[in-house]
């Protein structure tokens, strides 16, 4: 047999490589238009439906009120009774977290113990914060009033007051009738709408929250069965769900 | 031992992971808004979240015809369903509100706020007469973009509205009124239409980056419905414009970052200056003004720094919470000779612009004694 020359294996190689190129490219363009099936390897259907990822992002609501700042503790004392006192003990805290005005009787005008003073160093406002990322309606509803929170056996002096406010300013788009905002209310147990349009975070983090502040009025004939025990009362914060618009 | 180092390891590395058990309370948003139609059934499940323990409820004046299936009364995360089944009939028309609620479990003393969330399902029930409503939805943008204001109207009377007009009012963060137009249209919209929407483009020119409040009112016969929104012009507040890009290895010397605002309102603002990672120099606080400049000074000591190129960050803080930052390179040299003054060289300008008065005092002196000496004459 007759030796192949160089040249000859140089074409062989360049006729191989061209029909192997070619090959690949003809079955790479015609494999996609069989109509019968067949093992191809190509994904079948539509190839628009292969290779996407779906998320799908919720819209949440949230409220939250921090768990270390979800009391109002006005601590332990007692009413000091004197010709200036007017037989009560009256306690107060509004403002914004971390900018809080405090206000006691001092001890000869009726606050004694805790009341005296010491109850500011612990005591901050009720930070209620919408973090979800729809607008929230919030409204409030406690389940005693001062008469039953702080009853009296007959003076009548006992009372309990709420303070609504923004936290942050601009937080609430839409502020309830006057008397409310901004303003010390008598506590009822009915509901009473706070704002009807608590911003959502996704919009601004640093403009979504209320802040809540307490009065009371602790009167000097505080009744006997109630004396030596914690007085507790429960505030519902309560959110609807508006959506994204207000 | 190893066993047990490692088991000691793990509840080391739990116990930092442990999160707090409290979080309020919260809910995928699924508000829903339907008319009312005789025995409709609505099916629907919601899930809350975030509080350890709460209860789930449910209130409203169609509570009478829900019922709630809870999985576990009283737990933590789950999925309950809700089936509402309306009546043949409601005795009054209007909003019918049916409110799925979850409310945190706790145990508080003094005087203790409980969060609760509540989802609403709104049954709507036509007037008689003329009835609609509108929603105002107006996204953020940024200082290039166009604003457009979207208003939604349902009309929820059972009477078709062939003309109406919506006030639109926009208010800055002072309160202030920037905007305000009232819109009319001639459209005809049949009884119980829902979801008409259509857009009207809003001039924000002049009104600056800020946040903003729009009000709508809807004007029909005999009744007005309100819509409100809050938006944002602009995201970013603040720019570092420029800042050194070397130091002379001298001690301590002067570091100066110039800073923009694109902010309508007062920025406080300060800058801190990481070099390698390590806090170098903090800059005091200044007050921003409307859109102002201002150059932020601190003082870095370079007597520590070796000759050469080290990572540069600075960070600029702006109002409550934002900030921008900047990454790159500055080169600590060796400090320049003091410079000697060189003397001063005659150069083609000065030349020329001495040529240029010479001439014109040539001229001023010619024309002088050119006219003394006509006078004379």
């Amino acid at each position: 047999m007759a030796e192949v020359s160089n040249r000859v294996l140089a074409a062989l190689l360049i006729v191989a490589i061209v029909v192997s190129l070619g090959g690949t490219m003809i079955s790479l363009s015609k494999i996609k238009q069989l109509s019968y099936p067949v093992l191809s390897g190509l994904a079948t259907g539509d190839l628009e439906k292969y290779g996407l990822v779906n998320i799908t992002v919720e819209s949440v609501a949230a409220l939250y009120i921090a768990d270390t700042r979800d009391t109002i503790d006005f601590g332990t004392g007692h009413v000091n009774i004197t010709d200036f006192s007017g037989n009560n003990c009256t306690m107060y805290i509004n403002g914004s977290y971390g900018n809080e005005d405090y206000y006691n009787d001092t001890k000869d005008y009726g606050c004694a113990g805790d009341w005296a003073d010491t109850w500011k160093s612990k005591a901050h406002v009720i930070v209620v914060e919408n973090v979800g990322s729809t607008y929230l309606n919030v409204s409030l509803q406690s389940n005693e009033t001062a008469s039953d929170f702080l009853e009296s056996v007959s003076s009548g002096v006992e009372g309990f007051y709420l303070w609504a406010q923004d936290n942050e300013t601009g937080s609430c788009a839409d502020t309830p009738e006057s008397g409310i905002w901004q303003d010390w209310w008598s506590v009822t147990t009915s509901k009473i709408e706070l704002c009807d349009c608590l911003n959502q975070s996704a919009k601004s983090t640093s403009k979504n929250s209320i802040a809540i502040g307490a009065k009371v009025v602790i009167p000097g004939d505080f009744v006997a069965s109630k004396r030596s025990s914690e007085q507790k009362v429960r505030i519902n914060i309560t959110a609807v769900d508006k959506g994204d618009t207000c | 031992m190893k066993r047990f180092l490692l088991f000691v390891f793990l509840i080391i590395s739990l116990s930092f992971l442990t999160i707090p058990d409290t979080f309020g309370i919260s809910v995928y948003s699924n508000v829903i808004k339907k008319d009312f139609k005789p025995n409709l059934v609505i099916n629907e499940t919601y899930t809350f979240f975030g509080a350890s323990n709460f209860t789930v409820f449910l209130d409203g004046d169609l509570k009478p015809y829900a019922k709630l299936i809870d999985p576990n009364p009283g737990g933590g995360k789950r999925t309950v369903r809700v089936i509402l089944t309306l009546p043949s009939e409601l005795p009054r028309p209007g909003t019918w509100v049916l409110y799925v609620a979850g409310s945190e479990i706790r145990e508080g003393g003094g005087m203790s706020f409980v969060p609760q969330i509540v989802e609403p399902i709104y049954i709507f029930v036509p007037y008689t007469g003329y009835y609609a409503s509108i929603a105002l939805n107006i996204p953020d943008i940024e200082l290039n973009e166009t604003l457009k204001a979207k208003f939604t109207i349902d009309n929820r009377g059972d009477k078709p509205l062939d003309q109406f007009n919506i006030s639109l009012e926009v208010r800055d963060e002072m309160n202030e009124t920037i905007f305000s137009k009232l819109y009319r249209y001639h459209q005809h919209l049949n009884a119980s239409t829902r979801g008409y929407e259509f857009s009207e483009e809003l001039p924000i020119e002049g009104w600056g980056a800020g946040r903003f409040f729009a009000n709508a009112t809807l004007y029909i016969p005999n009744m007005t419905s309100t819509s409100h929104d809050m938006f944002k012009i602009g995201s970013k507040k603040l720019d570092i414009l420029n800042y050194p890009k070397q130091l002379e290895k001298k001690g301590i010397v002067p570091f100066i970052i110039s800073v923009k605002a694109n902010w309508k309102y007062e920025l406080d603002v300060h800058a801190e200056v990481k070099i390698d990672g390590e806090t170098v120099a903090v800059s005091p606080t200044i007050q921003l003004h409307s859109f102002g400049h201002a150059k932020l000074k601190c003082f870095i000591d370079t007597s520590n720094l070796e000759l050469g190129n080290y990572e540069l960050k600075i960070i600029a803080y702006y109002g409550e919470k934002g900030k921008v930052e900047k990454t790159s390179t500055i080169e600590i040299v060796e400090p320049k000779p003091a410079a000697v003054e060189q003397p001063k060289h005659l150069n083609t300008t000065i030349v020329l612009i001495a040529a240029l008065v010479a001439l014109a005092i040539v001229i001023m002196v010619f024309v002088v004694v050119y006219t003394l000496s006509k006078n004379r004459k």
